[in-house]
């Protein structure tokens, strides 16, 4: 490989560990956020929403279509008879047992959450079903927590989006550079090989050669250095040097980027290759 | 294989050389001579398709010059020497070949040897002398067995001795059917067809 090939990987090599470290550095970042997001959502693990029903049935038909549901911890039914006899036993009631059981007593279901899934879509969606198979049900939940919860993770949102905001930015500057970077290095580069393919011309060369080894050069210096950085970061990954994965998708934008680059260049240099 | 007539090569103020019929044939040597500023070089850039300040017709092999503009078909060996200093001897001989087989590898030792520069394959041409260093040209156009070779003030790079060798490398490419026109301003042996530019016209001796 020439030298100047070899200095181009290099530099264009580091760039891209350089680009990367940006995706790297980005997720990290959502991930703090993100894990005290969760943190602040699960204070809410502990209160349970309390649904009071005289309608049995519905409740079971409520557990059944909440069971499937991520946010759901835990679902539990405490029916009438249930409660009486829990209220007798506790309070030692034994001797007005009659008088209470003239009394109906409303069936009780408790829905203990994940909080770090219990969104605000989450919570209208549980409402929703609730109402949806039985109208008449009450719903005891402490609202108050839930909004303080809400607005305290909110505040964390912003943060976020700044950063999903300045990382889209970065990456804008990152691929203009990036190009910018390229088009230089690259007519340097073959500027410095004009007096090369002159005598290579009036020695009896071809003439299109310059223009086939631009290109072969080009796909040189896309493959290798967007190769080495995806086997760096596959290797890190497999040997679990990495805990943080990024999108496979980032090393084809890289690759591109490099060879809309080069064909960038290829235009500024057409007229030397004729 | 070069077919020239009523060649008229013009400068911006006048008329320079009158060329009114010119054949040359496979594997054929020429030699036109002719003193400074009689447009020898200009004639060979306009066979070479370097010039197209003329009027007339220049065929090779019954195409124009033009034709052959991304795949030349005839090499001009011109008086500064063209060669990559930074690179050895055997790099500038094969610079032109996509890819060097055993027997043009074979070939390229003969001639080498023939022009006293086998010693010299891995020295760099600055260190070398003038008359090597048209050896290595002379040496990288015959091995590509072009159409034609043209050889601009030919008397300039080698003495007596170099030139039968020079003529001696030319006869692996004559074999195989390239032409050879040279250019000079004193007569040289060892070659079958002379011309003299006189008073602007190209005469044959």
């Amino acid at each position: 490989m020439k030298k100047g090939i070899f200095f181009q990987v290099i530099v264009i090599t580091i760039f891209l560990i350089f680009w990367n470290s940006l995706h790297f550095g980005k997720h990290l970042h959502i991930r703090i956020f993100e894990q005290k997001k969760v943190q602040i959502y699960q204070k809410l693990s502990p209160i349970p929403i309390i649904i009071f029903s005289y309608e049995l049935d519905s409740l079971y038909s409520i557990k059944t279509k909440l069971n499937s549901f991520l946010w759901v911890d835990s679902l539990q039914i405490e029916e009438q008879t249930e409660i009486s006899k829990r209220l007798i036993a506790e309070y030692q009631l034994s001797e007005s047992s009659e008088i209470l059981s003239r009394y109906t007593l409303p069936n009780v279901m408790k829905i203990y959450l994940r909080g770090e899934f219990f969104h605000k879509s989450v919570r209208e969606e549980v409402w929703r079903i609730i109402k949806e198979n039985n109208e008449a049900a009450e719903i005891n939940y402490d609202n108050e927590f839930w909004e303080k919860i809400q607005i305290e993770a909110d505040n964390v949102q912003p943060n976020i989006n700044l950063i999903n905001f300045a990382y889209l930015i970065a990456n804008g500057v990152m691929i203009v550079f990036l190009i910018f970077f390229v088009i230089f290095m690259r007519i340097h580069f073959e500027t410095k090989r004009n007096q090369f393919w002159k005598i290579f011309q009036i020695s009896g060369g071809k003439k299109n050669s310059r223009a086939k080894m631009f290109f072969l050069n080009s796909f040189v210096l896309s493959i290798i250095p967007t190769g080495l950085n995806f086997g760096i970061y596959f290797a890190a990954i497999y040997f679990d040097y990495l805990k943080i994965q990024i999108d496979d998708k980032l090393f084809i934008i890289e690759l591109g980027t490099l060879m809309f680059a080069y064909l960038l260049t290829s235009l500024f240099l057409i007229r030397r290759f004729k | 294989m070069l077919s020239i007539n009523n060649f008229r090569l013009k400068t911006d103020d006048a008329e320079l050389l009158e060329v009114s019929n010119l054949e040359i044939k496979s594997s054929e040597k020429h030699l036109v001579l002719g003193n400074n500023n009689t447009g020898k070089s200009l004639f060979l850039k306009s066979i070479h398709g370097l010039n197209s300040n003329f009027d007339g017709e220049i065929l090779i092999k019954e195409k124009p010059p033009i034709f052959y503009k991304r795949k030349k078909k005839t090499i001009l060996i011109e008086t500064s020497p063209h060669l990559l200093w930074e690179e050895d001897v055997w790099k500038n001989i094969i610079l032109p070949l996509p890819k060097v087989t055993s027997r043009q590898k074979q070939k390229i030792m003969e001639l080498c040897k023939t022009a006293e520069l086998f010693n010299d394959l891995k020295t760099k041409p600055g260190k070398l002398s003038y008359s090597s260093q048209k050896f290595i040209e002379l040496i990288r156009a015959v091995i590509q067995l072009p159409y034609l070779i043209l050889l601009d003030d030919l008397d300039c790079y080698f003495d007596e001795i170099n030139l039968s060798k020079a003529l001696e490398i030319c006869d692996f490419a004559l074999n195989a059917g390239t032409s050879i026109l040279a250019t000079s301003k004193i007569g040289l042996e060892k070659f079958e067809n002379i011309y003299r530019i006189q008073s602007k016209v190209l005469k044959k001796l």
